[in-house]
Formats: structure tokens, sequence, C-alpha cells
């Protein structure tokens, strides 16, 4: 069974078919790319499945138990966590809170604001923001902010992990060493990761399997090299890049 | 050794504020009684105003219910004249609950609103009740009001002490809320609600929390005040000033901060009182109103982060 | 029932003024009955016609309206949304409370010890075809419409309207493409304020309102914009209408005081059954 099955999922705003008969299945433990131009309905998916949206029709099973109606707390304690592509640090409070918070709350609800703290400290490490622990959120720069998103997400104990363009305005330096810290993570935490990435080269090195999203509709899916060289999916692309050209 | 300072300084306001029925007017103990009230709401309100950010206008209406509930249990209850003094004890057991009650009720409707709606809608709250009682003299007294018996009635330094407990006490779960996980939920889903929810927060359940927290202690200021006072009006315990005063302390004083609502307090009751015996032709509420304006334009993170330094 | 049109002219202003400038003008009430307040003055007091001291209101109430941009508006528009939302809500409250305490104060004092704002017309009905109208109810509806229509042309023909409804969708982004919110806010203060004045003026030819109404009428604004669906205009206008209806049913059923009590009734059962509002989208 796999870990994450998305059923014909479709979500309309307005008159804009933002996902269409969208399906999609994780395994446990493989790490799942998810590409497409802006646009494409990527966000909106991991909205539905983390319940922060409604889908209208389909529905999303998570250990063969179905996530729809559920609330997004309700969502993160069954073990799904996500980040945000509009990364939301809690800017008032420090590295540090923002991460134990995460763990007093998340899955395994640790009982003390000590023990969430001490776990906390050990998890920044793992992201090299310990120097910042006692900083407030809020003074961080981008890149800090990303790790610190992916670290509070990995904070409430998930077991798929829903990372959004985590290394969208990053320095290539930068994104080679998130691809790093997300693999160590991964291994260390026996995670199975859905990842959306608008950088293909990216996460194409770092994906067993890959699929492609265009105006709300799967149109491939497979081996990264496989996918990345599919006809439709450089149309798409290509398409992408004439109009911002133009 | 500066901690060492405030804690004897604080030994001393207290023993300073339990001598006071002995040494004092019964004016200015009456006041000071007030003053506890004040501060009460004011503590109550910066729980949802201070940690959440959402701005409650509707505290007095926890303050008012309990009050109309006391006297309504106390005068039209069949088996209250036959209690004798323990009459006192069910009413107030009747109206704390109540309003506890009530609070996660109209929690329902109320969270479903952000910012300014919240705002606004939670004034409506008080001026709801405030019909309600208009509209259902039979058992409120209406316009006219309700009498408590005299035999009710607590002596003016059991009131005093009864209103230095609930004020410390209000002062004191903020401080605890501030320490505790519950302070760190308050704190996430202030400064984001969807990361907060991402995380595993329920927002809904725990705003709710917050607003029945608030509303015990200014329920029993609500039983006490009324006690009291004797004969409710209701314009003194449903009234502009007991929804907006605590509010109007809180910002003064430094909303979010544990200590904002105590100087607060001494503040804008200082003022007050001093108003009172300045007796200028201006009505009072306008001055209220005039330093809402000032507040708001010149000093929205109040007295506190001047003094801390850290007024954004 | 046409009182709905008075509150959905309130609501609809209110809501422009807070969509762009993420001020929430709680003296918008009071700013009402100030406005009635005047033409009662002119009116009843210095003996000017109707159509004059309503003009009178307007000049006023259009100066009026500068002036708040200039003292509460313009000073915050420059700070975070949550920061102006909060120092707005603070300071116009402050500024409602003061009004309508003073208001109430000195008319009792100067003008009238019973302060209470009315006006009348010279001739109250009109039968057309043997069906009694009532020109008070004509006249209401149609400034209603008119002035709703009037506000409509102007955020959607000019220039500042235009720029208005940038501001309103996307705040940060019409900043980058170089709208100035502070003319923004500058029109749509002058007007909003003026039209706001001259509802109060109409809404006494039917209702008479005591000085410490304001706060109550703001509510009753805000309750049409979200029972409505915030953001939306047409919800508005139903939430208006709906709110008219109720209040002339609970008159005629219940009594007038029970009205305020069902407006939240009938709030707090759309808040819970349906969060966005009767004609809202998704929040
Ligand atoms: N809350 C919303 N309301 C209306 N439209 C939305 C909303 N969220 C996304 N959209 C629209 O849905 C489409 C897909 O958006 P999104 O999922 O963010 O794309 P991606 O993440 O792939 O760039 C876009 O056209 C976007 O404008
Ligand atoms: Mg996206």
């Amino acid at each position: 069974m796999p870990l994450l099955e998305v059923i014909h999922v479709s979500k309309t705003f307005g008159g804009l078919r933002a996902l269409d008969g969208v399906n999609l299945s994780v395994e446990r433990g493989e790490t799942f790319g998810l590409i497409g131009p802006n646009g494409a309905g990527k966000t909106t998916l991991f909205n539905v499945i983390s319940g922060f949206l409604q889908a209208d029709e389909g529905q999303v099973r998570f250990h063969g138990h179905d996530l729809v109606g559920l609330r997004p707390h309700q969502i993160c304690r069954r073990g799904v966590a996500r980040t945000f592509q509009l990364v939301q640090p809690f800017s008032d409070m420090t590295v540090l809170d923002n991460v134990a918070a995460a763990c007093l709350f998340g899955r395994h609800r640790i009982a003390s604001i000590q023990g969430a703290r001490e776990r906390a400290r050990h998890l920044l490490e793992l992201v090299r923001l310990d120097a910042k622990a006692s900083v407030p959120a809020g003074s961080l720069t981008l890149s800090e902010r990303k790790r610190l998103e992916i670290v509070r997400a990995l904070a409430t104990g998930p077991d798929l992990l829903l990372l959004d363009e985590v290394m969208a305005g990053l320095t290539p330096a930068e994104g080679q060493e998130m691809g790093a810290t997300i693999r160590h993570m991964q291994a260390e935490f026996h995670l199975t990761l859905l990842i959306i990435e608008h950088n293909v080269r990216l996460v194409t090195g770092l994906s067993h399997r890959m699929a492609v999203l265009n105006h709300g509709s799967m149109i491939a899916e497979g081996e990264p090299t496989e996918v990345v060289r599919h006809p439709e999916v450089i149309k798409a692309y290509l398409g992408e890049r004439r109009s911002r050209g133009a | 050794m500066r901690v060492w300072i405030g804690w004897a300084l604080l030994l001393l306001v207290l023993v300073g504020l339990a001598l006071v029925p002995m040494v004092l007017t019964r004016d200015l103990v009456t006041a000071l009684f007030f003053t506890f009230i004040f501060l009460t709401l004011a503590a109550n309100y910066d729980v949802l105003g201070g940690f959440l950010r959402h701005i409650n206008l509707g505290q007095g209406a926890f303050f008012g219910l309990a009050a109309y509930a006391t006297a309504v249990v106390l005068t039209r209850a069949p088996w209250s004249p036959k209690l004798g003094a323990l009459a006192v004890w069910v009413a107030v057991g009747v109206a704390i609950p109540l309003t506890a009650i009530f609070a996660a009720l109209v929690a329902y409707p109320l969270f479903q609103v952000r910012g300014p709606y919240f705002a606004v809608i939670t004034f409506g709250l008080v001026l709801i009740l405030q019909q309600i009682v208009l509209n259902t003299s039979r058992l409120s007294g209406g316009s006219y009001g309700v009498t408590i018996p005299a035999r009710y009635y607590p002596s003016l330094p059991t009131a005093y002490y009864a209103g230095l407990a609930l004020a410390i006490g209000a002062v004191l779960i903020n401080s605890f809320i501030a320490r505790s996980r519950l302070g760190i939920a308050f704190h996430a889903l202030r400064d984001s609600e969807e990361a907060a929810a991402a995380i595993g927060i329920d927002p809904f359940r725990h705003k709710q929390t917050a607003m029945v927290i608030a509303s015990v202690p200014s329920a029993a200021a609500g039983c006490i005040f009324a006690l009291f006072m004797g004969h409710l009006y209701m314009e003194t315990v449903l009234g502009t000033d007991v929804t907006l005063l605590p509010v109007i302390i809180a910002m003064v004083g430094g909303s979010g901060h544990v200590l904002g609502p105590v100087l607060g307090a001494v503040i804008v009751r200082g003022l007050d009182i001093g108003l009172v015996y300045a007796a200028l032709p201006v009505p009072n509420l306008a001055l209220y109103g005039l330093m809402l304006v000032g507040i708001g334009l010149f000093l929205p993170g109040g007295i506190v982060h001047v003094l801390t330094r850290k007024g954004r | 029932m046409t009182l709905g049109g008075v509150y959905a002219l309130i609501a609809f202003t209110l809501s422009v003024a807070l969509a762009t400038t993420h001020v929430l003008n709680v003296a918008h009430g009071t700013l009402m009955v100030l406005g009635a307040a005047l033409a009662t003055l002119l009116t009843r007091f210095m003996g000017l016609s109707l159509p004059l001291s309503v003009l009178g209101v307007a000049g006023c109430f259009a100066l009026m309206g500068l002036l708040f941009d200039a003292v509460f508006v313009r000073p915050i528009l420059h700070k975070s949304r949550e920061t102006i939302l909060i120092t707005s809500i603070v300071a116009t409250f402050g500024l409602a409370l003061a009004m309508e305490t003073l208001l109430g104060f000195y008319w009792a004092r100067w003008v009238d010890p019973e302060p209470s704002f009315s006006l009348s017309l010279p001739a109250p009905h009109i039968e057309v075809r043997g069906i009694v109208l009532s020109t008070q109810r004509l006249l209401i509806f149609a400034y209603a419409v008119v002035a709703i229509g009037v506000f409509h042309l102007v955020l959607k023909h000019t220039p500042v309207g235009k720029a208005a409804r940038a501001l309103a969708q996307d705040y940060e982004g019409a900043l980058i493409v170089g709208v100035n919110p502070r003319a923004v806010s500058r029109a749509i203060y002058t007007l909003g304020v003026s039209f706001t004045a001259i509802s109060g003026a109409f809404y006494v030819l039917t209702v008479p309102l005591d000085p410490y109404q304001g706060i109550w009428l703001t509510l009753v604004a805000l309750i049409v914009v979200v029972i409505g669906g915030v953001g939306s205009l047409p919800g508005a206008l139903l939430g208006g209408l709906l709110l008219g209806m109720i209040q002339a049913l609970t008159v005629f059923f219940v009594g007038s005081g029970w009205s305020p009590i069902m407006f939240l009734l009938v709030l707090f059962l759309i808040l819970v059954f349906r969060p966005q509002g009767l004609l809202g989208g998704r929040r």
C-alpha cells in the first residue's frame, strides 16, 4: 500500500480549474519530485493534502485512511508536515521556540517545554541554525528562514514531509547545500518526501520518481531522467520560457 | 541584585495594599476597590488582546452577565430567601459557570471572523446584552435596575480584599500563561495562524480556551461588584465604561506584557480619580475618548514599551 | 425595509475604506449621527430648506473627511497592516466616543435637553393610482441607490477609483506599479464621509436618532459586510436589505427594542453555518 494516495482530486477557484482530476501515489521511503510551470497547481495540491483547502472532488489517503475533511492540525498530528512556499516563521518568537512549538504540538506532543527545547536545539544543529537559536525568527535571512521552515516541519515528527519550493530564491551554492541537508534528513528520520520544485535540475538529482503538473493535470510521471525528456514536458517548460521572454 | 530589589518592592506594595482599609478613607478604599475590578478586567482583556492580538471589545459582557446573574438569582430564585448567607455562594456558583459557558459558546461565531470584524462584533456582544436587559424588565429590572437585598452586602474591607485577590489572580494567570505551553501556542497563533495549524496547533480550540480563561475572573469581578453596589443599573455594569476602560488600561500600560495592565490601571485610574476631584466642565467619557485617540496615534505599544525601550 | 438601502450604503462605504486603507473607522456611524444632527440643526433651528441643509451637510462633511484622512489615516498609512488596524480601531473608537459624548452633552445644554435628531417632509405621502406611497421612504431609497451608484461609478471609471480597486485587490502589487495610496485615501474619505453624513440626514426622515447610536450603526454596517460576504458589493446590498427587512418584521411583531438582538442573532447564525457570508467566495 502506498503511503500517500491522491485519487482524482479536483479544485476550482471561481472559473479557474487549478486541479483537474489529479492522481498521485507516493511509496513509503521514496523521494517524489513534483515539477511544473508557475501556476500549474502544485501549491494548491499541497494545500489540499494538508487540509488548508477542501477538494471539490476526489480523495486523499494516507496510511490507507481518508484525510478529506480533517483540519490542518489534525493532519499534522497524523504525520503529514508541510512547509510554505512563502515562508511563515513565527517572527516574534526565537528560532529555538519556533522549533520547540512544533515539538510541543506536533505528532509526538512532548509534554515539557524544557524537553521540547532540548529536542529543538538538537534539530537546529542539523540545519546549522544552532548559533541563531536565541534570535527572533523575523531577523533571519531568506536562506536561514527556508531552513527554519524545513526544520520546524520536521520537528512535528512526520512520516511524510511536503516541501514547497524550499530551494527557490537561494544561490546555487545554497541550493546544493539544501539538497545535501534534505538527503541527510531523509536518511536519519526515515522520511518520505514529496518535493515541489521549480528548478528541474536540483530536484532531478534528489528524486526517485517525478511527475509533471501543467494547468492542473498530470502530464507525465516516471523516472526523473525520462520525465524531463518527455516531449509534453519540454513543451510546457519551453512555452513558459517563451512567454517569459516576450 | 536587581531581581531582589524587584521582589522587595513587590512585597512592600502588597503589604501596603493589605493595610489600606485600616488607614485610608472610605472613599479612597472604594476607589481602589474599583481599580482592582478594572485591573482584573484589563488583565483578562489582555489574554486575547495581548497574547493572541484579537481586540476584544466585549470583555465587559462577561462582567455584566455575571453581575446580572448574581442579582437575578438572589432576587428572583425561590430558594434564595431560605438559604440565608449561603445564598450568596449559590448565586456566585451559578453566575461564574454560566458566564464561562457563555464565553465558550459565543466563541463559535466570534472566532469565525478576525481583525476589525472581531473587534466590532465583540462590542456587539455588549450591546446585545444591554438590549436583552432592557427588554426583560421582569427579570432584570430593565432600565430601573435591580436591587439586591441588603442582607447580602459584603463589608467594604471584604469587597476590597476580594477585589485585590482577584486582581492579583488575574495578573498571575497571565504570567503563568506567558511561561506555559498555552503561551507558546498563543504566540504562534498570533504570528501566523496558518503555520501554527501546520505544526499541529488547533486554532479554534486555543482561542476558545483563551476566551473561557479570560471570562472567569471577570465574572467573579462582576459578582463582587454586584454585591457591593447593591443596585445594578444597566449603564454601570454593562455600560460603555465597563467594556472600554479595560481596553484603555491595557493599551496605555502596554498590551501583551504581563505588567502592562498593572501600569495602565495605576495611570488611568489615577487620572480618573484626579478628574473626579478636578470636576471639569467636560464629560469624562469624552476625555477617555480623546485619550484613546492619543494612545492610538502616538503610543501604540503602551508605556511598558517606552520603559523597556522596545516600542515598535 | 427602506432602511436596508441606507444600511447597504454605509456598509459599502465602510468596506471600501477598509479594503483600500486597512483603517477600520469605528466612528463611521457616529459621523452619520453627526450628519443627522447638523441637518436637524440647519432645518429645525435655523430654518433652512431640506435640500439646502443636505448640501450644507455634504460640504461640511467633505471637509470633515479631509480632516479625518489627515489626522487618522495619513500618519499611519505606511505602517504594517496589523499595526494600522489596531491603531485605527483604538483611535477611531476614541474619536467616536469623544464625539458622541460631546454632542450629547452640548446638544442637551444648548439646543434641546432631550437630544433627538429627526427631519420631516412637507408632503409625507403621495398617491399614485390609488396606492399611497410614503415620500420619505421613496426619497431614502432613491438616495441610497443614487449614492451607491455614484460611488460605484467613481470606483469603476475614474483614475482614483481604479487605483483604489488596485489597492484593494493587491496592496503591495499596486504600490509597486506606482499607485499613490495617499491620494486614494484622501478621495475615499472625502467622498465616503460626506455620503455617510448625508445618509444620516436621510435616515432620520423616518427613524429619529439619538447621539449615542453611532457605534451601533458602525456595527450594523459591519454586520452587513460580514453577512453579505467580505468584499462583495452584491453581498452588501443583499445584507443591507436583509437587515432592513428583519428590522421591519421585528418592529411589527415583537417591538423595536428587539431588532438589535435579532441582527446579532442572524449574524451569529450566518457565521456558524456560512462563515464566508451569503455571497462570499471561499475564505
Ligand atoms: N486561494 C486561491 N484563490 C484563487 N485562486 C488561487 C488560489 N490559490 C491558487 N490560485 C490559482 O490557482 C492556480 C494554481 O496556483 P498554485 O497552486 O499556487 O500554482 P503553483 O504552486 O504550481 O505555482 C493559479 O492560477 C493561482 O492563481
Ligand atoms: Mg507554488
